[in-house]
């Protein structure tokens, strides 16, 4: 080649190079910072996780996460291992929080937070007494009424009543006394349902301030004989409740009247006999779209074993009390949620700080979040 | 109180249960507890001995910071012997709460029932030492003093949890 055609092709693939540099080197827009916010109405399967965080119970979180993009949406914050519940509206996550005002030490406040689940930002909160119950969370510590105007708050200090907040003024309506029972069932619009250490189940009606103006008490188990995990789950003003062997009982609050149903197994003689029987922390789901009941069972059960995980899940048609089949889990996993929808889904918290997802219209593990909180105790589907 | 180990605790219990080697050794355990009166032969986890703030006495037999010494059979928490207390005191610094669940636990010593409280020492944070959870007797929250589910710092200043002490109330009769 000659030395000047060698010069041409070297120059001209120094203009290449330097064109092809000058576009990777073009400037980037300026930016200005967004401001992220959630769809309404929700997607039926999102998912709202709530963390205690063992490790650290003074805080704790709601974790919000899409499971079809295994993709985490946002994060409210909770103190002292707060009851949580999601408004029937899906306008509002409630948390009742009690702060310390040297964190761990101090002048004590209670106060209901509520937050907005389109911006995650507190909306509104009430100063409440401070006797909220202090436990492992439970699905029925904190509740709210059917149509989303009355919020229901459950007090243990040790005697028991209930904080009935307006969510309408924000102003705390009243203090119902329930001795010798716990928690709070919302029962629609206007009353609530407790659980009594002598087997009956109590039942407060409201006025539309939040002030009662009735209550009944309704023979409903035999203490002596059965426990019966307080943790139920509801269809509708029909709640289920199992007992530490499996024994369901079922009771209907239609006409807010407690109407005890006739009680079912979950477990034939034969599966009894081998030791199978319900725990976990919520071992109970429902989904009203199949109308069927799921249950966290486990093998070789003893008394002490009630609210042990497990990786074995039963679904029941609920209408038949008939079992339909089982859903394996990777990993055991101590509470369970399913969708409201149609199609649905069932959530399930496991040991390592993740959730657990699971197609029930197929029966089959559809996939998990792995640790995306650090102790997940409950989790809440829209309604 | 004693949720605060719940997950860690039951979970790694309930998964050495159900698998290979470790759950023959914890069925020997419990076989072991359920059926002596030999204090020779109580389970105990040599790995505490370190931490251990107290010596077995006689009559009272176990490792204080063993999961498996017999007072704890109905606690959820963690043991204050691991946390600056001991089996019947709180760490410095945190406060007592005189209101409590209670526990019926075998003696394997005398094979005597005794009436454990299961006071929790409050206003620090969660200790995170030695969690233990053994539910044998739990009851739900219905029977709200046979459960362990509640945080029973409900008599202390602060309801803030941080580790449980086991105390002999007498002999059941």
């Amino acid at each position: 080649m000659r030395r000047v055609d060698r010069l041409s092709i070297s120059a001209a693939l120094a203009l290449a190079l330097a064109a092809s540099t000058s576009a990777v080197r073009a400037d980037l827009p300026a930016e200005e910072i967004g401001q992220n916010s959630l769809p309404f109405p929700p997607d039926p399967h999102r998912v709202y996780i709530l963390d205690v965080d063992f490790k650290n119970p003074i805080a704790g979180k709601v974790v919000v996460v899409d499971p079809k993009a295994k993709r985490m949406l946002g994060m409210t914050t909770n103190a002292f291992v707060a009851p949580t519940a999601l408004s029937p509206d899906n306008r509002t996550l409630y948390s009742a929080n009690l702060f310390y005002s040297r964190g761990t030490y101090g002048e004590r406040t209670d106060v209901l937070v509520a937050w907005d689940t389109q911006t995650l930002r507190p909306q509104w909160e009430v100063v409440l007494p401070t006797k909220r119950a202090s436990t492992l969370t439970e699905k029925y510590a904190l509740g709210v009424s059917a149509d989303s105007t009355l919020a229901y708050v459950f007090n243990l200090t040790p005697s028991t009543s209930v904080t009935v907040v307006n969510t309408q003024t924000h102003k705390v309506a009243s203090e119902v006394a329930i001795s010798g029972c716990v928690l709070n069932y919302p029962v629609g619009k206007r009353s609530f349902a407790s659980l009594c250490g002598d087997g009956q189940l109590l039942v407060v009606t409201l006025d539309d301030e939040g002030k009662e103006v009735s209550r009944t008490q309704t023979p409903f188990f035999d203490p002596n004989k059965v426990r019966l995990n307080e943790r139920a789950i509801a269809n509708g003003d029909t709640y289920y409740f199992t007992t530490t062997h499996g024994e369901v009982y079922p009771v209907s609050f239609e006409g807010g009247k407690a109407k005890p149903q006739p009680t079912w197994s979950l477990v034939s003689d034969q599966e009894r006999q081998q030791g199978w029987a319900p725990g976990g922390w919520q071992a109970l789901a429902l989904a009203p779209g199949l109308n069927r009941l799921y249950a966290l069972m486990h093998d070789q059960h003893t008394d002490g074993k009630w609210e042990d995980p497990s990786t074995t899940i039963w679904a029941f048609d609920l209408k038949t009390g008939k079992k339909l089949g089982t859903l394996d889990s990777p990993k055991p996993v101590w509470s369970l949620q399913a969708s409201h929808d149609q199609a649905p889904i069932l959530v399930a918290t496991d040991l390592e700080g993740g959730v657990q997802f699971f197609d029930l219209t197929t029966g089959k593990h559809s996939g998990a979040m792995d640790q995306i909180a650090d102790t997940p105790v409950l989790t809440f589907a829209p309604w | 109180m004693s949720f605060l180990d719940k997950l860690f605790e039951r979970s790694s219990r309930h998964v050495a249960d159900t698998t290979s080697r470790r759950k023959v050794l914890a069925r020997l355990g419990s076989l072991i507890v359920a059926g002596a009166a030999l204090p020779v032969l109580l389970p105990i986890d040599r790995t505490a001995k370190a931490l251990a703030a107290e010596q077995p006495k006689m009559g009272d037999p176990g490792d204080p910071t063993s999961c498996d010494y017999w007072r704890n059979c109905s606690i959820d928490g963690f043991l204050c012997s691991c946390c600056g207390g001991s089996i019947t005191s709180c760490p410095p610094g945190t406060d007592a709460s005189l209101v409590t669940w209670i526990g019926t636990c075998r003696n394997p010593a005398d094979g005597k029932n005794y009436i454990i409280s299961y006071n929790d020492c409050c206003g620090k944070h969660a200790c995170g030492q030695c969690a233990c959870s053994r539910n044998d007797d739990e009851q739900p929250l219905y029977r709200p003093f046979n459960n362990n589910d509640i945080n029973w710092c409900l008599g202390a200043e602060s309801k803030i949890y941080n580790c449980t002490v086991t105390i002999i109330r007498g002999v059941a009769v």
